[in-house]
């Protein structure tokens, strides 16, 4: 799996650099909130992923990885991992480097948006929401292949992401302004939970909801893919 | 000698187009040229000993492995070269070569490196940059310096010029002077199964007319030319095919001393691949 991995990473480096930049750069402008900047690294892992997609598609290479003597399993198993491998990345630079970094350079009021950033409520936060929506993508792709499959995510990812607005706006306790404040309002929720499990029962309840949805995901994506013809 | 592939009933049907119980069997140290025209089925075939797409029925083996019980040992001694080689655009040819390299035990980076020198590429050239002749010749080496002992390639000498074709088609001969290779390559231009082939399996509309040693195929098929008498019912089963021309009467047999005796006076011209292939070809002529 890691060869195959490799072999993705190879093909899409260029691409894949210019994508974190990015998120660095956006990151680092002074107007946007704890928020902004966790969603902006979630669609940077999903982007990193469908640019690797997108390669494969665009140069059909897809047969050459489906002659070379792996099996389906594996080349399903090495996109869950590559998956995964560009969440722990974007989560490192997410909370390793633009959160501390943002605190030294921004004014002192956006500095204490992103202090919250600084809190393993926001780590869990951006996991367990990244890795769901990783977790809708990878199926539709391997069912729909690229287009398709992206598609799809698209409009269910927006679908989802509207309601769970909707819904947050409805029941946090003091509804925030639109937009700039409802991420660290959620981080505030989140660390109520906390508050209220215990720190290791809450770390615990965190990586009960990240890997259930995936080990789902990664057994319909072989389902899918074990029936692909190309 | 033992059999490099080995395929068997091997059933898929699509919309439109059904391959029906198609079997042959590619000894090693020989190189099988399967035949036929557009849309018979030859690429399906291919697709299905890679498993690209889910057979229906049958099996195949590949050196006794099984192509989907063992599919990462049957596929690592098989080296694919696809009709219109799609690697990524954007990389060089070295790179693409060490993304591959890991997968295969035995592949030989000093072989790439010469057959990269003996093809005329350059490793350090993106792949999008090569032309169609280079892309093969690229795959090839791809192929090659992994030291496959099964070839198999999808129409390899389609859209190249005639001296690439030939050159290739040394390379394959090749190939099998190592007796426990094989080579497997799909083709309608029957010349190159003519100057090449040590084996033929002609298949039209999903099903294998014959697969059989090419002087047995050389010696066995003739086109009887003669008059009126060629089309008399009660002798009518010794053709495979029969046509009609302003010239006179046109027949196909596979059965040529029984004929020959039924005819004497008809002229016997020994068939060539592409004879068989138009005469049952059935979009081609009435049988």
């Amino acid at each position: 799996m890691l060869k195959l991995c490799l072999k993705d990473l190879l093909a899409a480096r260029w691409f894949l650099l210019a994508n974190m930049t990015v998120l660095l750069l956006y990151a680092l402008q002074p107007y946007f909130s704890a928020g902004f900047i966790m969603a902006a690294g979630g669609v940077v892992v999903i982007a990193g992923l469908a640019i690797v997609f997108f390669l494969e598609d665009r140069d059909k290479t897809e047969i050459l990885t489906l002659s070379l003597p792996v099996k389906r399993s594996a080349i399903v198993g090495a996109r869950h991992l590559l998956g995964a491998l560009f969440l722990a990345v974007c989560g490192g630079i997410v909370f390793g480097v633009i959160a501390p970094l943002g605190t030294v350079i921004r004014s002192r009021s956006d500095a204490a948006g992103l202090s919250r950033l600084l809190s393993i409520e926001a780590a869990v936060l951006f996991f367990v929401i990244t890795l769901f929506f990783l977790a809708l993508y990878l199926p539709l792709y391997h069912r729909f292949g690229f287009g398709r499959g992206t598609i799809v995510f698209l409009i269910a990812g927006i679908a989802l992401v509207s309601l769970g607005a909707a819904g947050l706006f409805a029941i946090l306790p003091a509804a925030p302004a639109p937009g700039r404040e409802l991420g660290t309002a959620v981080i505030g929720s989140v660390r109520a939970i906390r508050s209220s499990l215990g720190t290791p029962l809450f770390l615990l309840s965190a990586v009960a909801v990240v890997v259930v949805p995936f080990a789902i995901s990664l057994r319909l994506s072989l389902r899918f893919y074990a029936r692909r013809e190309f | 000698m033992s059999a490099a592939l080995e395929i068997t009933g091997l059933r898929k049907a699509y919309k439109g187009f059904a391959l029906k119980d198609v079997s042959f069997t590619v000894p090693e140290g020989s190189i099988m040229g399967l035949v036929g025209p557009n849309g018979a089925g030859k690429t399906t075939i291919i697709k299905l000993i890679l498993n690209l797409v889910r057979r229906q029925a049958g099996s195949v083996k590949v050196f006794g492995l099984d192509n989907l019980a063992d599919e990462k040992a049957a596929k690592s001694r098989i080296g694919f070269v696809h009709e219109t080689p799609a690697l990524v655009e954007d990389v060089p040819l070295k790179s693409i070569a060490s993304a591959a390299a890991p997968f295969y035990p035995k592949w030989d980076q000093r072989l790439f490196l010469s057959l990269m020198d003996e093809f005329g590429l350059n490793p350090g050239q993106k792949f999008k940059t090569l032309s169609h002749g280079m892309k093969m010749k690229f795959s090839l080496a791809l192929a090659l310096c992994h030291d496959a002992d099964l070839l198999v390639l999808d129409e390899p000498t389609s859209g190249l010029d005639p001296v690439f074709r030939r050159e290739l088609l040394e390379r394959l001969s090749g190939v099998i002077q190592d007796v426990r290779k094989a080579v497997l390559f799909s083709t309608h231009i029957t010349s190159d199964l003519e100057r090449t082939a040590d084996y033929i399996t002609l298949v039209l509309d999903g099903a294998v007319v014959f697969s059989s040693p090419r002087d047995d195929v050389r010696d066995g098929w003739a086109v009887v030319k003669g008059g009126p008498e060629i089309l008399d019912p009660s002798r009518r089963p010794l053709f495979r095919a029969v046509r009609e021309s302003p010239y006179g009467i046109e027949a196909l047999t596979s059965d040529v001393p029984s004929a020959r005796m039924a005819f004497p006076s008809a002229v016997f011209d020994r068939a060539s691949i592409e004879d068989i292939m138009i005469f049952l070809n059935p979009g081609a002529f009435h049988d």
